[in-house]
């Protein structure tokens, strides 16, 4: 157990001076700021640019509307930048040959695993709660007290259920491939799939890609709240098994 | 002149929205120049040259430094 203390502060020791935290942070703060401000603003933004004589009716802006750009925002951009900055956790490791001499001092392989799947989630998870604390308060601050919306714990529960599944679908894209874009691409066609198989209407249901894709009916409390159980059900099994397989497949791997 | 009109409108705008934007001003400007520290310091790429680099991470915001700390650095010493 100390060995995975100590791996997971080595751990976060790297993740700042690689600047990964410090690009993570920067870019879900800047997509928490900017989605409520381009919810709040779209139709002036709209207006300023349209032609003059042309005229077009928009709806005033709402609360709902900032957390629907804050859910479009991250599970677009946000994931995004978030796999790709933790597609290199294992392959760094690789190439430089650094986990051979921590392993043959006799740290657990498992523990490499956990350590880094623990760090990661630790700081994507922190991120999104500021992030989700700062949204509110710009909300707040434009529509003052209709802020609260039934949805939106439901709504952000699912994503980040949904975060933490794509970060273990990086742990094991990363174990399975040598370099970063094996990850990439196991990652990326993970999700793919899923979207493609939303097209089934009876699947839907038990897919987790649907607590992103989602979001708006999430939010609007238009879906069922069985079939948000059952996405998230699934979603932490998927998680818990991806990180199970990906400690098995380490066990296996050669460094 | 409608021009004129237009251009007033679009200053007045972003001077009474400034509180608003600030914070995204101060975060892209943050970005940028951590990287381009980072490019300066570090002149080992893993592909493209001191001054590509530069360009990309002040003139395109949020994606340029992004990128260069997710591909373009190399490794360190």
């Amino acid at each position: 157990m100390k060995g995975y203390t100590a791996f997971v502060k080595k751990e976060w020791i790297e993740s700042i001076r690689t600047y990964r935290f410090l690009i993570l942070g920067m870019v879900f703060l800047l997509l928490a700021c900017l989605s409520p401000i381009s919810a709040r603003y779209m139709p002036e933004i709209i207006h300023a640019f349209m032609p003059s004589g042309m005229e077009m009716k928009l709806a005033d802006p709402v609360a709902a509307d900032a957390w629907l750009q804050f859910f479009k925002n991250f599970s677009q951009i946000g994931f995004f930048v978030t796999v790709i900055l933790y597609s290199t956790v294992m392959s760094n490791e690789y190439t430089r040959g650094t986990l051979i001499p921590v392993l043959a001092k006799g740290l657990p392989r498992k523990y490499v695993i956990l350590a880094k799947f623990t760090c990661a989630c630790l700081s994507v998870t922190a991120l999104y709660l500021i992030c989700a604390g700062i949204c509110a308060a710009y909300t707040w601050f434009f529509w003052g007290e209709a802020v609260y919306i039934e949805g939106v714990f439901a709504a952000l529960l699912g994503m980040w259920l949904f975060s933490v599944l794509l970060l273990s679908m990086v742990m094991l894209g990363s174990v399975l491939f040598h370099s970063s874009y094996g990850c990439l691409l196991f990652t990326g066609g993970a999700v793919v799939i899923q979207m493609i198989a939303g097209m089934i209407p009876k699947a839907t249901k038990f897919l987790p890609v649907g607590l992103i894709t989602d979001s708006t009916e999430i939010l609007n409390g238009h879906i069922q709240t069985g079939t948000i159980a059952w996405q998230m059900g699934i979603t932490v099994l998927a998680a818990l098994l991806l990180l199970v397989a990906s400690v098995l497949v380490f066990d296996r791997k050669k460094l | 002149m409608r021009d004129k009109e237009a251009d007033t409108m679009n200053l007045e705008m972003i001077l009474e929205y400034l509180p608003v934007l600030l914070p995204i001003i101060i975060i892209e400007w943050i970005l940028a120049i951590t990287a381009l520290v980072h490019v300066v310091r570090h002149p080992h790429y893993r592909f493209g040259n001191k001054v590509v680099w530069i360009l990309i991470v002040l003139f395109i915001q949020i994606i340029g430094p992004v990128v260069y700390f997710a591909f373009g650095r190399g490794e360190e010493e």
